[in-house]
């Protein structure tokens, strides 16, 4: 029987590294897109992964609703990626990027991965909060309320940025669209 | 034709997002690295709390010991210490200690009943003593500790604090 998040936060809460390493392998799959799909490389995906790790379990203490772990680890990352936009100018390095795709996206059929390669283009396009929400919203799932507590937005200003990021990779996706 | 323009746009996101989701191994290395210093502080914190316990016990231990040793000694004031000695059948008593030199008739026990006794004003410090009952028969205090005596004589121990 699988034990619940919560259960896990207050052994980790207890000094329990055990717990929180159990923790952090059920959800690093999706930290780990989010950091390389907002910030478009992979030493600063790393880094800003392994910052957010080191920092959620010195102050685990402080996850004072243990059943939301998941968006509180969310919320360490996304400023840790905030933080990482702001020094770089969110500028994302092409060649980086490409090479972290290449050995990021399974399986890499050429079809595939060239529309890949589309996407991560389309979204290098988007405004750095565009970008934050589409991917916690529609690839993490995150809900409204999930996100406006994880990033400090309001949820209409949240709707907004998605919507917008929605039309914009449509925009910038249509042509090469071949579904 | 609306409707299919929004099927569309809608499939289009769909591929988008799926796209996305796909498992991505960047960040291993990362989330390799960050649990493998967890573990490092977490044993660097595991030694100090053993060192510090280690430490605390050892010092309470110290602080056991000197206690003991302080109640085994008694401490009194200085304002006046008195000094008594049951010795019912004596007709003489005096005391000497480092605190008269040795000097047996500085300090005669006056006797009341049952009991010997005499009371000094005495500076802080530590003072060998004894009691020379009836001028020959050296007798150690039974209610201090021994001392230890170069010449073997019963000697007794007491510590005067300010």
């Amino acid at each position: 029987m699988r034990v619940p998040d919560a259960n896990l936060v207050l052994r980790a809460q207890d000094g329990n590294l055990d717990a929180y390493a159990e923790l952090i392998a059920r959800h690093r799959s999706g930290l780990q897109r989010y950091a390389l799909h907002l910030l478009g490389n992979r030493e600063d995906a790393e880094e800003a992964l392994q910052d957010s790790l080191l920092r959620a379990y010195r102050s685990i203490r402080r996850c004072e609703h243990p059943e939301r772990f998941r968006s509180w680890l969310a919320r360490i990352l996304v400023n840790r990626c905030r933080t990482r936009l702001s020094r770089n100018g969110s500028v994302v390095r092409d060649s980086e990027r490409d090479s972290a795709l290449d050995n990021a996206a399974a399986p890499p059929a050429t079809e595939q991965a060239a529309w890949g390669e589309e996407i991560q283009r389309a979204l290098r396009v988007l405004a750095p909060d565009q970008r934050e929400a589409f991917l916690l919203h529609h690839v993490e799932e995150f809900s409204y309320d999930e996100m406006a507590e994880l990033t400090g937005a309001s949820v209409p200003a949240l709707k907004m940025r998605v919507s917008r990021a929605c039309e914009r990779l449509r925009a910038e996706l249509r042509e090469v669209y071949h579904g | 034709m609306d409707e299919q323009m929004d099927a569309s746009k809608e499939a289009l996101l769909r591929d988008i997002v799926g796209s996305l989701r796909a498992p991505v191994s960047v960040g291993d290395g990362a989330v390799e690295r960050a649990m493998a210093q967890l573990r490092r502080e977490a044993l660097a914190v595991r030694r100090w709390r053993q060192t510090v316990l280690t430490a605390g016990i050892a010092a309470a231990l110290v602080l056991a010991f000197l206690g003991a040793r302080r109640l085994r000694q008694p401490l009194a004031p200085n304002n006046g210490v008195t000094f008594a000695l049951a010795a019912p059948a004596a007709s003489r008593v005096v005391l000497i200690g480092d605190f008269n030199d040795w000097n047996p008739e500085a300090n005669p026990l006056r006797r009341d009943e049952r009991h010997w006794s005499v009371t000094l004003r005495l500076k802080p410090g530590r003072y060998r003593y004894s009691y020379v009952v009836d001028g020959s028969s050296w007798q150690a205090d039974p209610g201090t500790p021994l001392a230890e005596d170069d010449f073997g004589t019963p000697t007794s121990v007491i510590t005067v604090v300010n």
